[in-house]
């Protein structure tokens, strides 16, 4: 980051290929919508690029910093449309015969994304369902806690406890796995 | 410990609290050191949720834009930095210093260095003014682009409509093409059924009137057979015949009224679907008086004799 951060173009283009198919991910979690994911991955590391001096180690990993910018932008843009529906839709299918895939991806990094995946994913499947559902609407649709318990009809405090479980009892899988 | 606030933990974590909710938590943090511990142990799951969707592979295209405008961005900063940075050529330089020396040693100073802090203050204040109109001029701009980008989403929003609108325009159209062709079909349908009727109607008549007789048409090959009724003295006959073979488009039947000076034309034949055709003749003497009566098959519009005859039948001496 701290060559980015002096104006390195090569350390950028390295971070991009090593993050960019997470933050996509995230990203098209969100929007579902392939366009605009691009756009929002595109945005996120402009973002990493002018901000790279911000960057703080002891705050977090580079990785996370990255999938929360582009979770954040997401979500904006998520809500703009909410705000001004039907706005930005656009063919899935037309974009994915427009746009030829990026073949320079880091393979390798690629690969350990996909593990993180799975073994994240799994952990997420052995929790209740209804604390996956409050995890995924805070964290992937962007909804408030009132929002969750009108949506999921409960009261505002089961919501409150569903959250805090499943957060606590998704870490005891993560260190059970080895990644946390 | 404040419980309403550690409630909002998960959710800070989650990045899934209002702004007001945030400052609260941010506040309640700082003043509680040991409420960042258990505010971690949230965090560092929460960290992983993005890896609970599956990576996607981007087009190339998207990086290509990305780097072209990190080019761009880094060309505008050295633009920037030559036009504030660029030193005065040495030559320049030493010119200048020779001449501001030699200007200290002349009498005019004292009211050169007056009149230079004047034009100095005046050029300040004209600086700040001009900063003042930029940003002024600025924030116009941005308003405009926000108006502009306002406008463009409308425009596609009702574009969009207009699409639709056209679309079901298009569908509505074709609708009501179908149906006037089914209601064209139905018109012929009843043409021909009342042709029909008027049809039957007349060999009615004809049955009803005490003296009519009855010359049975035969044919000469195929399996159409037919009846041609008539009084003796009458000049009114119909010709009342069944099984015809259908025609092409390029043939006709014609019926043929035949005495001692030949074949007289009696008119077309109109055939229905299952090979009926009933002809109402009204001819210019008895019918008795005829020898014969045939149908022939004929290029369409008819001939003026008959070429090719497939059905005839005898008046005399058995008819009449």
């Amino acid at each position: 980051m701290a060559q980015i951060a002096a104006g390195d173009e090569a350390s950028l283009e390295l971070l991009y290929d090593r993050y960019a198919t997470a933050v996509m991910g995230v990203a098209y979690r969100v929007l579902q919508n392939r366009g605009e994911a691009e756009d929002v991955v595109q945005e996120t590391f402009w973002r990493a690029w002018e901000n790279a001096s911000q960057f703080q180690v002891r705050r977090g990993s580079c990785k996370n910093w990255l999938l929360g910018i582009g979770r954040n932008l997401a979500i904006d843009t998520l809500r703009r449309q909410k705000v001004r529906p039907g706005a930005a839709e656009s063919s899935d299918m037309e974009i994915l015969l427009e746009r030829e895939p990026d073949r320079n991806s880091d393979t390798a990094a690629v690969a350990v994304a996909n593990m993180t995946h799975n073994q994240v994913s799994q952990a997420m499947a052995t929790l209740p369902d209804e604390q996956q559902v409050v995890l995924r609407l805070a964290y992937f649709d962007g909804l408030t806690r009132r929002e969750i318990a009108e949506k999921e009809a409960v009261p505002l405090g089961t919501v409150h406890t569903r959250a805090r479980l499943a957060l606590l009892k998704l870490g005891d899988l993560l260190r059970e796995q080895g990644i946390l | 410990m404040n419980e309403q606030i550690e409630e909002l933990l998960p959710f800070y974590v989650l990045g899934a609290l209002t702004d007001e909710e945030t400052a609260v938590v941010e506040a309640y943090l700082a003043a509680n050191p040991e409420a960042r511990q258990r505010l971690d142990a949230l965090a560092e799951p929460a960290a992983f949720l993005p890896h609970d969707a599956p990576p996607i592979t981007l087009s190339a295209n998207a990086k290509t834009q990305l780097m072209a405008r990190v080019r761009a961005s880094k060309v505008e900063v050295e633009r920037g930095k030559t036009a504030v940075s660029s030193p005065p050529s040495p030559i320049f330089w030493q010119q200048l210093v020779a001449w501001w020396r030699g200007l200290g040693q002349s009498r005019l100073m004292p009211s050169l260095a007056v009149g230079s802090m004047a034009l100095a203050a005046i050029l300040l204040f004209w600086a700040f003014s001009l900063r003042g109109q930029m940003t002024g001029q600025q924030e116009k701009i941005a308003a405009l682009e926000a108006a502009v980008i306002n406008r463009e989403a409308t425009i596609m929003s009702l574009g969009a409509t207009l699409a639709e609108r056209d679309a079901l325009v298009e569908t509505l159209q074709n609708e009501l093409a179908g149906q006037n062709d089914a209601l064209a079909a139905l018109n012929n349908d009843a043409a021909t059924l009342q042709q029909q009727l008027a049809d039957y109607d007349t060999v009615l008549a004809q049955l009803t009137q005490p003296e009519t007789q009855l010359v049975a048409i035969n044919s000469e090959q195929g399996v159409a057979t037919g009846q041609l009724l008539f009084t003796g003295e009458g000049e009114t006959a119909v010709f009342v015949l069944a099984d015809l073979a259908p025609l092409t488009e390029a043939q006709d039947y014609q019926a043929w009224l035949i005495d001692d000076t030949g074949a007289h034309s009696a008119g077309l034949l109109t055939v229905s679907g299952d090979g009926h055709a009933i002809l109402r003749v009204d001819a210019d003497r008895a019918i008795g008086s005829l020898t014969a009566v045939g149908i022939s098959l004929e290029p369409a519009g008819g001939s003026e004799q008959p070429t090719t005859v497939i059905m005839l039948g005898f008046l005399t001496p058995s008819s009449t």
